[in-house]
């Protein structure tokens, strides 16, 4: 049973369906000791929701709780209104890591690495079909890199190998995606091409989780914000008026927050560190 | 000089034994190499050596005991690895250690446990393939083109992005254990003629080949499946020829192909490094009407586009700098 509902949530009643995610009083983590604890979330159909912290405040591995990449250690998750232990529709959940670099130790295409996205919509030794690369085709366009469809992603930057990831996640017509730090690293013009991305994804109705350090271009799509620290979720609502800044005001940014902050000057202005901390 | 060597029997076996090596190594191979596991083949042949001694002293039929020990081995040594300790790197060299001591140990008391029967299996004898064993041996490379090429998409999948692969819910532990599974198959088809401590060199070094001269898995795949063939086949012919371990010929045939391949492709690039500048992101096709004004360049037409000049280049567009 959740203990306390985070402030300024109430859940919605569920219209057109079980929610995409419901955790409650969900704890995760490695080894003997939860990272994240006493978590209750819901992701509906529809919404965009950035999911908003400090470093190792936990949003990553809530979200590698929600995919089965981290072991539930407490709590009851429901995806799509099923026990996630029985859940097997796994691809309705399109996850985008975190990851500079896609490169095995073997060259692979554009149009390889986004086809295997599109497996498990098929049963083992069932080639592709029409539709299928049709579709796998789409995901390639969504994400504007037909023209690079056959180079090998090790020619292509980093920016434009996070979009790959994207086509591969889209390329099994996901219900949501979730998306680790989609911006983190990638230079300003490769995130204008991500925003706009994601746009066009909002605006066919997609649903999105973004995991992120801060929100930089993609904020005016976001229609409710989580904000997590020490593992627990803080504020959970609509975006602020104010920005980033209004989410520090609650003090939710100060405190172990040691990460370097010269390559983010930009961001860090509109959160307001740059002067004194509320 | 007629093929003489397709005189003799053992001669017969030995290239159809060598064509089944140069098939199925390079298409396991190339999902190890895409994981960045290019050792785990030589560890198998490790613990395959025990299987192979037990065979030489019990039955007399080495390769159905290595491949037993084969496949427990890979079978160990994957969930090892699923279990992602730091104590696992230990435990995977205790075992493979443990399986060519006890080999070398075991063999020693068999009657015909000479030095140079050991040699045969550690690197390559033309004349020890028996009808049997290439029966065993066909069939194990059916098995493993099978799921090679059958199942080339999930076996891809896992081996690019194994935590993706996790969310997306591909069962990645039976796919980890089944390429595991066929990897040992291979280090047993390749015992007689290529030997238990040089095939991973056939898994591995084909690959790396292939891949200097490509861009895409699948044309790495057949690429490597080729060169594997040539070497393999090729290696086997000269060491009749020449009087040499087969394996080592094999292997060092695979070696200097490379070193070729990776000075030939060396040389190319430092030709080709010219003023060959590619447009960042470009989303946009130019063509007639496209708004972009468009002048003349030496022998071609650039687009005027935000400042820089773009030339149309394949699939791609160069910048030519400011006009």
């Amino acid at each position: 049973m959740p203990v306390s509902q985070p402030p300024n949530r109430h859940d919605p009643p569920a219209e057109g369906g079980a929610p995409v995610v419901q955790m409650r009083g969900v704890a995760v983590g490695y080894g003997d000791r939860p990272a994240i604890r006493d978590v209750d979330f819901r992701l509906d159909a529809g919404e965009v929701v950035a999911l908003l912290g400090p470093n190792g405040a936990g949003k990553s591995t809530l979200v590698r709780g929600l995919l089965g990449l981290a072991p539930l250690m407490g709590g009851t998750l429901h995806l799509f209104g099923t026990p996630a232990a029985r859940f097997r529709e796994r691809y309705r959940l399109g996850y985008v890591p975190q990851r500079h670099t896609i490169v095995g130790g073997v060259p692979s295409t554009v149009w390889e690495v986004v086809c295997s996205g599109r497996l498990p919509r098929k049963r083992p030794f069932a080639p592709l079909n029409a539709q299928d690369r049709d579709i796998v085709a789409a995901a390639i366009d969504t994400v504007g890199l037909t023209e690079r469809t056959r180079l090998s992603v090790a020619k292509l930057s980093g920016g434009q190998q996070r979009r790959v990831l994207i086509a591969r996640a889209l390329a099994a017509e996901p219900d949501v995606l979730v998306m680790d730090e989609p911006t983190a690293g990638v230079d300003a013009a490769n995130q204008e091409i991500l925003a706009a991305t994601l746009r066009e994804l909002v605006a066919r109705g997609s649903t999105l989780l973004l995991v992120a350090h801060e929100l930089g271009p993609l904020e005016p799509l976001i229609n409710r914000v989580v904000v997590m620290r020490d593992g627990r979720i803080r504020y959970d609502g609509p975006p602020l008026v104010g920005g980033e800044g209004a989410y520090h005001d609650q003090r939710l940014g100060d405190g172990d927050h040691h990460h370097d902050h010269a390559a983010h000057l930009r961001g860090a202005a509109s959160l307001g560190l740059t002067g004194g901390r509320p | 000089m007629t093929l003489d060597l397709l005189h003799y029997g053992f001669m017969q076996r030995a290239l159809l034994a060598a064509l089944l090596v140069g098939l199925t190594a390079p298409s396991v191979g190339v999902y190890i190499v895409q994981r960045r596991l290019a050792l785990i083949g030589d560890g198998m042949g490790h613990v395959a050596l025990a299987g192979v001694a037990l065979g030489v002293l019990t039955t007399g039929q080495p390769v159905l005991t290595a491949l037993v020990a084969a496949v427990a081995g890979a079978v160990v040594i994957e969930l090892v690895r699923a279990r992602g300790r730091t104590s696992g790197d230990v435990a995977l060299a205790i075992m493979f250690y443990g399986g060519i001591a006890a080999g070398v140990v075991i063999i020693s008391q068999a009657p015909g446990g000479t030095p140079a029967n050991l040699n045969a299996y550690l690197f390559g004898a033309i004349t020890t393939t028996s009808r049997t064993d290439l029966l065993v041996f066909a069939a194990l490379a059916v098995v493993v083109l099978t799921m090679t090429v059958g199942l080339a998409p999930r076996l891809f999948a896992v081996s690019n992005d194994e935590e993706y692969a996790r969310a997306a819910g591909l069962p990645v532990l039976p796919i980890n254990l089944l390429l595991a599974v066929i990897t040992a198959a291979t280090v047993v088809i390749s015992m007689r003629v290529v030997g238990l401590l040089l095939i991973s060199a056939l898994m591995v070094v084909p690959v790396a080949t292939g891949q200097l001269l490509v861009g895409s898995f699948r044309a790495t795949l057949a690429l490597a499946v080729g060169i594997g063939l040539v070497v393999s086949v090729g290696g086997t012919a000269t060491s009749y020829y020449a009087n040499t371990p087969s394996g080592g010929t094999i292997v060092l045939l695979a070696v200097a192909l490379f070193a070729v391949t990776a000075s030939a492709t060396a040389a190319r690039a430092r030709l080709r490094r010219d003023t060959h500048d590619e447009a960042e992101d470009h989303l946009h096709r130019h063509g007639e009407g496209c708004g972009h004004p468009v002048v003349p360049h030496d022998d071609h037409l650039d687009f005027v586009h935000d400042g820089h000049r773009h030339a149309t280049h394949g699939a791609h567009y160069d910048e030519h700098g400011d006009p």
